[in-house]
């Protein structure tokens, strides 16, 4: 397990409770559950990151499965709420 | 003319922006204002907020409107921060040789603002609730 940062955006930054968090994991997989697990119960926190996307390092995971994304240490996982522009 | 920002925006400015070029014959113009209402609630004001590689994705955007269709100028702008009803928050500006392709750019790029583009819309209703636009379903 290696340390990530999970770093949230709008409407994911408000239902986590904060801007940013450090977490163990080594896949995305690993670290959606990590804190989905944080914040048990939380419907409004797991319906958000269900709809969100995601970005490791700045690029994004796009459509591939989350337990094939390796997170090297000290990656910066980032939570990308729908977009809702224009 | 690429942009995003809080400063409220100018649909002259825009358009001279494109407007200088000899060989376009049609320009097209898409302004997207802040409405009263969404899904039947009326709506007093709306935040809108942008990851900080926001001009990435804009400009990933544009260049692939640019690479399909024959645009000669292009501009587009959004803007951030609180708006109210009537103010403009997004601006595509788009100059071909002729109207159909520009149409067609113009259209590409404003819908894949809204699809890939990171801002992000918080409004408020008048009673008082307030919600993120699309977030939590």
């Amino acid at each position: 397990m290696t340390i990530v940062t999970m770093r949230y955006w709008a409407a994911a930054k408000e239902a986590a409770g904060t801007s940013e968090e450090k977490i163990y994991a080594d896949t995305l997989a690993t670290a959606l559950d990590v804190v989905r697990g944080k914040r048990e119960g939380d419907s409004r926190f797991a319906n958000v990151l269900a709809r969100s996307s995601f970005l490791v390092d700045s690029n994004p995971v796009g459509r591939r499965a989350a337990d094939t994304i390796l997170l090297p240490e000290g990656a910066v996982i980032e939570v990308l709420p729908p977009f809702a522009g224009g | 003319m690429l942009g995003v920002g809080d400063a409220p925006l100018s649909v002259a400015d825009v358009y001279a922006s494109v407007a200088d070029v000899p060989s376009a014959g049609g320009i097209d113009l898409f302004v997207g204002v802040v409405r009263n209402e969404d899904e039947g609630r009326a709506v007093t004001d709306l935040g809108y907020s942008a990851h900080p590689d926001v001009m990435n994705y804009l400009r990933e955007v544009v260049e692939k409107a640019v690479n399909q269709y024959p645009i000669h100028a292009v501009s587009a702008v959004h803007r951030v921060g609180d708006l109210k009803i009537g103010d403009i928050a997004v601006i595509v500006a788009v100059a071909c040789p002729k109207r159909g392709e520009a149409f067609d750019a113009c259209r590409q790029i404003i819908d894949q603002i809204k699809e890939t583009v990171p801002i992000w819309k918080r409004q408020q209703f008048t009673d008082g609730d307030s919600e993120w636009v699309g977030a939590e379903g």
